[in-house]
Protein backbone atom coordinates (compact mmCIF):
# COMPACT_ATOMS: atom_id res chain seq x y z
CA UNK A 1 0.00 0.00 0.00
CA UNK A 2 0.90 3.53 -0.88
CA UNK A 3 -0.01 4.65 2.00
CA UNK A 4 3.00 2.90 4.37
CA UNK A 5 5.77 4.80 1.80
CA UNK A 6 7.17 6.29 5.35
CA UNK A 7 9.61 5.08 7.38
CA UNK A 8 8.69 6.57 10.61
CA UNK A 9 6.53 4.99 13.24
CA UNK A 10 4.37 6.28 15.41
CA UNK A 11 2.76 4.69 18.37
CA UNK A 12 -0.50 3.69 19.40
CA UNK A 13 -2.18 3.02 23.31
CA UNK A 14 -3.44 -0.33 23.41
CA UNK A 15 -4.02 -2.57 26.50
CA UNK A 16 -0.75 -4.97 27.29
CA UNK A 17 -2.74 -8.04 27.29
CA UNK A 18 -4.05 -7.22 23.47
CA UNK A 19 -0.49 -6.60 22.62
CA UNK A 20 0.40 -9.80 24.02
CA UNK A 21 -2.35 -11.66 22.16
CA UNK A 22 -0.91 -9.91 18.71
CA UNK A 23 2.32 -10.54 19.67
CA UNK A 24 1.37 -14.47 19.86
CA UNK A 25 -0.16 -14.14 16.68
CA UNK A 26 2.69 -12.49 14.81
CA UNK A 27 5.33 -15.74 16.10
CA UNK A 28 2.56 -17.52 14.69
CA UNK A 29 2.74 -16.55 11.07
CA UNK A 30 6.49 -15.92 11.89
CA UNK A 31 6.51 -12.22 10.83
CA UNK A 32 7.56 -9.32 13.02
CA UNK A 33 5.52 -7.40 14.96
CA UNK A 34 6.01 -4.66 13.39
CA UNK A 35 4.94 -6.08 9.69
CA UNK A 36 1.94 -7.88 10.83
CA UNK A 37 0.68 -4.59 13.13
CA UNK A 38 1.11 -2.79 10.29
CA UNK A 39 -0.68 -4.96 8.13
CA UNK A 40 -3.38 -5.29 10.91
CA UNK A 41 -3.82 -1.46 10.40
CA UNK A 42 -3.50 -1.68 6.20
CA UNK A 43 -6.24 -4.45 6.38
CA UNK A 44 -8.62 -1.96 8.70
CA UNK A 45 -8.43 0.80 6.40
CA UNK A 46 -9.11 -1.50 3.56
CA UNK A 47 -12.77 -2.76 5.93
CA UNK A 48 -13.44 0.79 6.27
CA UNK A 49 -12.47 1.63 2.06
CA UNK A 50 -15.21 -1.23 1.44
CA UNK A 51 -17.86 1.05 4.30
CA UNK A 52 -17.90 -2.42 6.73
CA UNK A 53 -16.43 -2.68 9.96
CA UNK A 54 -14.09 -5.40 10.40
CA UNK A 55 -16.18 -7.52 13.06
CA UNK A 56 -18.87 -7.50 9.91
CA UNK A 57 -16.35 -8.97 8.18
CA UNK A 58 -15.55 -11.39 10.45
CA UNK A 59 -18.77 -12.50 11.20
CA UNK A 60 -20.05 -12.69 7.61
CA UNK A 61 -16.49 -15.25 7.34
CA UNK A 62 -18.00 -17.13 10.18
CA UNK A 63 -21.12 -17.88 8.59
CA UNK A 64 -20.21 -18.68 5.74
CA UNK A 65 -17.78 -21.23 6.91
CA UNK A 66 -20.95 -22.73 8.97
CA UNK A 67 -22.87 -23.12 5.61
CA UNK A 68 -19.80 -24.85 4.08
CA UNK A 69 -19.44 -27.05 6.38
CA UNK A 70 -23.05 -27.68 6.57
CA UNK A 71 -22.74 -28.96 3.05
CA UNK A 72 -23.44 -26.30 1.21
CA UNK A 73 -21.44 -25.01 -1.99
CA UNK A 74 -21.50 -21.55 -4.85
CA UNK A 75 -23.46 -22.17 -7.99
CA UNK A 76 -24.72 -20.29 -10.75
CA UNK A 77 -28.46 -19.03 -9.81
CA UNK A 78 -29.84 -19.30 -13.12
CA UNK A 79 -28.38 -22.53 -14.14
CA UNK A 80 -30.19 -23.69 -11.43
CA UNK A 81 -33.65 -22.59 -12.05
CA UNK A 82 -33.77 -23.22 -15.52
CA UNK A 83 -32.68 -27.19 -14.13
CA UNK A 84 -35.52 -27.01 -11.83
CA UNK A 85 -37.48 -26.34 -14.31
CA UNK A 86 -37.00 -28.84 -16.35
CA UNK A 87 -37.00 -31.51 -13.89
CA UNK A 88 -40.14 -30.23 -11.81
CA UNK A 89 -42.93 -31.39 -13.90
CA UNK A 90 -41.38 -35.14 -14.41
CA UNK A 91 -40.25 -35.01 -10.18
CA UNK A 92 -42.13 -32.49 -8.19
CA UNK A 93 -42.74 -35.58 -5.44
CA UNK A 94 -39.43 -36.12 -5.46
CA UNK A 95 -37.85 -32.94 -5.27
CA UNK A 96 -40.21 -32.01 -2.68
CA UNK A 97 -39.00 -34.84 -0.27
CA UNK A 98 -35.33 -34.15 -1.12
CA UNK A 99 -35.43 -30.70 -0.21
CA UNK A 100 -37.23 -31.72 3.33
CA UNK A 101 -35.04 -33.80 4.13
CA UNK A 102 -32.16 -31.44 3.21
CA UNK A 103 -33.87 -29.02 5.60
CA UNK A 104 -34.10 -31.74 8.29
CA UNK A 105 -30.32 -32.50 7.88
CA UNK A 106 -29.50 -29.04 7.90
CA UNK A 107 -31.77 -27.76 10.85
CA UNK A 108 -30.36 -30.98 13.21
CA UNK A 109 -26.59 -30.14 12.08
CA UNK A 110 -27.55 -26.36 13.91
CA UNK A 111 -28.88 -27.61 16.37
CA UNK A 112 -25.86 -29.42 17.07
CA UNK A 113 -23.53 -26.94 16.16
CA UNK A 114 -25.24 -24.10 18.28
CA UNK A 115 -26.05 -26.41 21.19
CA UNK A 116 -27.78 -24.19 23.78
CA UNK A 117 -28.20 -21.22 22.02
CA UNK A 118 -31.44 -20.16 19.87
CA UNK A 119 -31.24 -21.90 16.76
CA UNK A 120 -33.77 -20.94 15.34
CA UNK A 121 -32.48 -16.85 15.61
CA UNK A 122 -29.30 -18.27 14.25
CA UNK A 123 -31.22 -19.98 11.29
CA UNK A 124 -33.25 -16.91 10.54
CA UNK A 125 -29.80 -15.10 10.17
CA UNK A 126 -28.27 -17.55 8.00
CA UNK A 127 -31.20 -17.67 5.76
CA UNK A 128 -31.00 -13.80 5.86
CA UNK A 129 -27.08 -13.33 5.39
CA UNK A 130 -26.19 -15.98 2.91
CA UNK A 131 -29.30 -17.41 1.43
CA UNK A 132 -28.69 -14.75 -1.30
CA UNK A 133 -31.72 -15.34 -3.89
CA UNK A 134 -33.94 -14.15 -0.34
CA UNK A 135 -34.43 -10.31 -0.27
CA UNK A 136 -36.05 -10.07 2.89
CA UNK A 137 -36.35 -12.38 5.90
CA UNK A 138 -38.50 -11.79 9.08
CA UNK A 139 -39.49 -14.29 11.63
CA UNK A 140 -42.18 -12.71 14.49
CA UNK A 141 -43.21 -13.95 17.65
CA UNK A 142 -46.69 -13.96 17.42
CA UNK A 143 -49.72 -14.77 19.85
CA UNK A 144 -49.88 -18.53 18.52
CA UNK A 145 -46.43 -18.64 17.97
CA UNK A 146 -44.16 -17.92 15.22
CA UNK A 147 -44.31 -16.31 11.64
CA UNK A 148 -41.67 -16.69 9.36
CA UNK A 149 -41.98 -14.19 6.09
CA UNK A 150 -39.17 -14.54 2.89
CA UNK A 151 -39.43 -12.52 0.36
CA UNK A 152 -37.31 -13.26 -2.84
CA UNK A 153 -37.96 -11.08 -6.27
CA UNK A 154 -35.96 -14.04 -8.44
CA UNK A 155 -36.79 -17.30 -7.30
CA UNK A 156 -38.71 -19.35 -9.92
CA UNK A 157 -42.01 -20.59 -8.24
CA UNK A 158 -40.83 -24.28 -8.77
CA UNK A 159 -37.82 -23.09 -6.28
CA UNK A 160 -40.01 -21.04 -4.04
CA UNK A 161 -42.16 -24.06 -3.50
CA UNK A 162 -38.86 -26.48 -3.03
CA UNK A 163 -37.42 -23.84 -0.52
CA UNK A 164 -40.66 -23.75 0.98
CA UNK A 165 -40.09 -27.72 1.47
CA UNK A 166 -36.39 -26.59 2.68
CA UNK A 167 -38.29 -24.48 5.54
CA UNK A 168 -40.69 -27.16 6.79
CA UNK A 169 -37.94 -29.78 7.23
CA UNK A 170 -35.67 -27.18 9.04
CA UNK A 171 -38.77 -26.06 11.15
CA UNK A 172 -39.78 -29.42 11.61
CA UNK A 173 -36.65 -30.87 12.99
CA UNK A 174 -36.41 -28.37 15.48
CA UNK A 175 -39.28 -29.17 17.73
CA UNK A 176 -41.62 -27.05 16.14
CA UNK A 177 -44.70 -27.58 14.32
CA UNK A 178 -45.72 -25.80 11.12
CA UNK A 179 -50.16 -24.88 11.54
CA UNK A 180 -50.00 -22.44 8.18
CA UNK A 181 -48.53 -22.16 5.28
CA UNK A 182 -49.01 -20.09 2.51
CA UNK A 183 -46.64 -19.50 -0.73
CA UNK A 184 -46.55 -17.67 -4.20
CA UNK A 185 -44.06 -16.96 -6.34
CA UNK A 186 -41.17 -15.10 -4.57
CA UNK A 187 -42.77 -15.29 -0.90
CA UNK A 188 -43.34 -17.64 1.83
CA UNK A 189 -45.00 -17.15 5.28
CA UNK A 190 -44.83 -20.05 7.75
CA UNK A 191 -46.93 -19.93 10.44
CA UNK A 192 -45.67 -22.66 13.58
CA UNK A 193 -45.77 -23.51 17.12
CA UNK A 194 -43.75 -25.09 19.39
CA UNK A 195 -44.47 -28.80 19.20
CA UNK A 196 -47.00 -29.86 21.94
CA UNK A 197 -47.94 -26.34 22.78
CA UNK B 1 1.64 0.49 23.65
CA UNK B 2 2.40 -0.62 19.66
CA UNK B 3 4.73 0.76 16.96
CA UNK B 4 2.96 0.86 13.45
CA UNK B 5 4.30 3.19 10.12
CA UNK B 6 3.46 6.67 10.65
CA UNK B 7 1.41 7.31 7.53
CA UNK B 8 -0.66 4.01 8.30
CA UNK B 9 -1.49 5.13 11.81
CA UNK B 10 -2.16 8.76 10.59
CA UNK B 11 -5.10 7.15 7.87
CA UNK B 12 -5.80 4.86 11.11
CA UNK B 13 -6.92 8.08 13.32
CA UNK B 14 -8.42 9.64 11.10
CA UNK B 15 -10.66 6.38 10.16
CA UNK B 16 -11.70 6.38 14.18
CA UNK B 17 -12.11 10.08 13.83
CA UNK B 18 -14.90 10.08 10.88
CA UNK B 19 -16.78 7.14 13.13
CA UNK B 20 -16.56 8.91 16.16
CA UNK B 21 -15.08 6.60 17.69
CA UNK B 22 -12.35 6.93 20.71
CA UNK B 23 -8.89 5.35 19.38
CA UNK B 24 -7.79 3.32 22.22
CA UNK B 25 -11.18 1.44 21.76
CA UNK B 26 -11.51 1.66 17.80
CA UNK B 27 -7.44 -0.16 18.39
CA UNK B 28 -8.95 -2.28 20.39
CA UNK B 29 -11.66 -3.36 18.30
CA UNK B 30 -9.35 -4.14 15.69
CA UNK B 31 -6.92 -5.81 17.03
CA UNK B 32 -9.90 -8.37 18.39
CA UNK B 33 -10.72 -9.34 14.69
CA UNK B 34 -7.49 -9.86 13.66
CA UNK B 35 -6.35 -12.41 16.73
CA UNK B 36 -10.11 -13.72 16.32
CA UNK B 37 -8.80 -14.38 12.80
CA UNK B 38 -5.64 -15.57 13.56
CA UNK B 39 -7.40 -18.28 15.70
CA UNK B 40 -9.12 -19.38 12.66
CA UNK B 41 -5.90 -19.87 11.11
CA UNK B 42 -6.06 -16.53 8.88
CA UNK B 43 -5.19 -13.43 8.70
CA UNK B 44 -7.44 -10.20 8.21
CA UNK B 45 -5.76 -9.90 4.37
CA UNK B 46 -6.83 -13.39 3.46
CA UNK B 47 -10.39 -13.07 5.36
CA UNK B 48 -10.63 -9.63 3.61
CA UNK B 49 -9.65 -11.22 -0.30
CA UNK B 50 -12.11 -14.01 0.64
CA UNK B 51 -15.28 -11.26 1.56
CA UNK B 52 -14.27 -9.28 -1.65
CA UNK B 53 -14.57 -12.94 -4.30
CA UNK B 54 -18.15 -13.78 -2.35
CA UNK B 55 -19.49 -10.46 -2.67
CA UNK B 56 -19.08 -10.07 -6.47
CA UNK B 57 -19.99 -13.76 -7.03
CA UNK B 58 -23.21 -12.40 -5.04
CA UNK B 59 -23.46 -9.54 -6.69
CA UNK B 60 -22.92 -11.44 -10.18
CA UNK B 61 -25.96 -14.38 -9.64
CA UNK B 62 -24.36 -16.92 -7.64
CA UNK B 63 -26.12 -18.88 -4.72
CA UNK B 64 -25.54 -21.38 -2.24
CA UNK B 65 -27.32 -24.86 -2.73
CA UNK B 66 -26.51 -27.95 -1.31
CA UNK B 67 -24.30 -29.94 -2.66
CA UNK B 68 -26.30 -33.24 -3.01
CA UNK B 69 -29.03 -31.64 -4.03
CA UNK B 70 -26.97 -29.84 -6.67
CA UNK B 71 -25.64 -33.01 -7.29
CA UNK B 72 -28.84 -35.04 -7.72
CA UNK B 73 -30.41 -32.21 -10.02
CA UNK B 74 -27.15 -32.28 -12.45
CA UNK B 75 -26.69 -35.97 -12.93
CA UNK B 76 -30.53 -36.41 -13.17
CA UNK B 77 -30.37 -33.87 -15.78
CA UNK B 78 -27.11 -35.51 -17.34
CA UNK B 79 -28.43 -38.75 -17.45
CA UNK B 80 -31.57 -37.85 -18.64
CA UNK B 81 -32.80 -36.03 -21.90
CA UNK B 82 -31.01 -33.04 -21.07
CA UNK B 83 -27.01 -33.61 -21.38
CA UNK B 84 -26.16 -31.96 -24.48
CA UNK B 85 -27.76 -28.54 -23.57
CA UNK B 86 -25.93 -29.30 -19.95
CA UNK B 87 -22.83 -29.29 -21.60
CA UNK B 88 -23.48 -25.93 -23.79
CA UNK B 89 -24.79 -24.42 -20.77
CA UNK B 90 -21.62 -25.17 -18.42
CA UNK B 91 -19.43 -24.08 -21.41
CA UNK B 92 -21.22 -20.89 -21.77
CA UNK B 93 -20.98 -20.44 -18.00
CA UNK B 94 -17.16 -21.02 -18.08
CA UNK B 95 -17.12 -18.54 -20.75
CA UNK B 96 -18.59 -16.19 -19.40
CA UNK B 97 -16.25 -16.81 -15.81
CA UNK B 98 -13.17 -16.44 -18.20
CA UNK B 99 -14.19 -12.84 -18.65
CA UNK B 100 -14.71 -11.84 -15.53
CA UNK B 101 -10.96 -13.28 -14.40
CA UNK B 102 -9.88 -11.09 -17.03
CA UNK B 103 -11.62 -8.01 -15.91
CA UNK B 104 -10.66 -8.65 -12.26
CA UNK B 105 -7.19 -8.85 -12.79
CA UNK B 106 -6.42 -8.00 -17.25
CA UNK B 107 -2.51 -8.56 -15.89
CA UNK B 108 -2.87 -12.44 -14.25
CA UNK B 109 -6.50 -13.94 -14.94
CA UNK B 110 -5.13 -16.92 -13.94
CA UNK B 111 -4.44 -15.89 -10.92
CA UNK B 112 -8.14 -14.76 -10.34
CA UNK B 113 -9.17 -18.09 -11.38
CA UNK B 114 -7.05 -19.55 -9.28
CA UNK B 115 -8.56 -17.23 -6.29
CA UNK B 116 -12.05 -17.35 -7.33
CA UNK B 117 -12.53 -21.16 -7.40
CA UNK B 118 -10.38 -21.74 -4.55
CA UNK B 119 -12.90 -19.50 -2.56
CA UNK B 120 -16.08 -20.51 -4.69
CA UNK B 121 -15.81 -23.86 -5.57
CA UNK B 122 -16.08 -25.43 -1.39
CA UNK B 123 -16.62 -28.74 -3.06
CA UNK B 124 -13.01 -28.97 -4.62
CA UNK B 125 -10.36 -30.35 -2.54
CA UNK B 126 -7.26 -29.52 -4.63
CA UNK B 127 -7.01 -27.56 -7.35
CA UNK B 128 -3.80 -26.21 -9.02
CA UNK B 129 -2.95 -24.03 -12.22
CA UNK B 130 0.81 -24.17 -13.15
CA UNK B 131 3.36 -23.50 -16.15
CA UNK B 132 5.49 -26.71 -17.85
CA UNK B 133 7.65 -26.20 -20.83
CA UNK B 134 5.10 -23.54 -22.40
CA UNK B 135 2.11 -25.16 -21.41
CA UNK B 136 -0.80 -24.44 -18.47
CA UNK B 137 -1.23 -27.51 -16.74
CA UNK B 138 -5.03 -27.15 -14.56
CA UNK B 139 -5.58 -29.67 -11.87
CA UNK B 140 -9.01 -30.00 -9.94
CA UNK B 141 -9.42 -32.90 -7.76
CA UNK B 142 -12.42 -33.69 -5.55
CA UNK B 143 -13.77 -37.29 -3.70
CA UNK B 144 -17.14 -36.09 -3.74
CA UNK B 145 -17.72 -35.37 -7.65
CA UNK B 146 -20.32 -37.35 -9.35
CA UNK B 147 -18.93 -38.17 -12.86
CA UNK B 148 -21.84 -35.93 -14.20
CA UNK B 149 -20.23 -33.25 -12.04
CA UNK B 150 -16.66 -34.22 -13.02
CA UNK B 151 -17.50 -33.93 -16.99
CA UNK B 152 -19.19 -30.33 -16.21
CA UNK B 153 -16.53 -29.18 -14.56
CA UNK B 154 -14.08 -29.99 -17.28
CA UNK B 155 -16.36 -28.33 -19.98
CA UNK B 156 -16.36 -25.63 -17.47
CA UNK B 157 -12.82 -25.30 -17.37
CA UNK B 158 -12.51 -25.55 -20.99
CA UNK B 159 -15.38 -22.47 -21.52
CA UNK B 160 -12.74 -20.50 -18.92
CA UNK B 161 -9.51 -20.66 -20.59
CA UNK B 162 -11.10 -20.41 -24.35
CA UNK B 163 -12.24 -17.07 -22.88
CA UNK B 164 -8.72 -16.47 -22.19
CA UNK B 165 -7.30 -17.52 -25.37
CA UNK B 166 -6.00 -20.93 -24.70
CA UNK B 167 -6.82 -24.41 -26.34
CA UNK B 168 -6.67 -27.72 -24.58
CA UNK B 169 -4.17 -29.78 -25.85
CA UNK B 170 -4.27 -33.12 -23.37
CA UNK B 171 -6.94 -34.10 -21.09
CA UNK B 172 -6.99 -37.27 -18.84
CA UNK B 173 -10.87 -37.00 -16.54
CA UNK B 174 -11.73 -39.47 -14.30
CA UNK B 175 -14.48 -39.04 -11.82
CA UNK B 176 -13.66 -36.51 -9.37
CA UNK B 177 -9.90 -35.94 -10.67
CA UNK B 178 -9.67 -33.66 -13.63
CA UNK B 179 -6.10 -32.63 -15.20
CA UNK B 180 -6.16 -30.71 -18.55
CA UNK B 181 -3.45 -28.79 -20.40
CA UNK B 182 -4.02 -26.34 -22.32
CA UNK B 183 -1.44 -24.00 -24.92
CA UNK B 184 -1.98 -20.22 -25.42
CA UNK B 185 -3.02 -19.13 -28.84
CA UNK B 186 -0.78 -17.31 -31.33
Amino acid sequence: MSKTSSKEKKLIRVPSDIVAKLNEAANRAGRSFYDYTSEVLEQALRASELGRPLKEIMDFFELMSVQRNAGLTITFSELLNYLISMLYPKEEKALHERWYEAGVWYGTYLQVKFRNKRTLDIFTKLLSESWWEINEVNLSKEEEGFVLRCVSFTLSLERTKLLMSFLEGVINSMEYEIVKKDCIRGMIILNFTERGS
Amino acid sequence: MLAANELLVNEFVKIAERKGRVLYDFTNDVITQAIRADKMGLTLKEVLDERGIVEEAKRTGFILVFKRLWYEVLDKIYEDAGKEWLIEAWNEAGRWYGKLCHSRLPEKPLTALKDGIETLMWDIEDFEISDEDGLTLLRCISAGFSKAYTMLLVVFFKGVFDALGYDVVKEEVSKGIITLTFKKRG
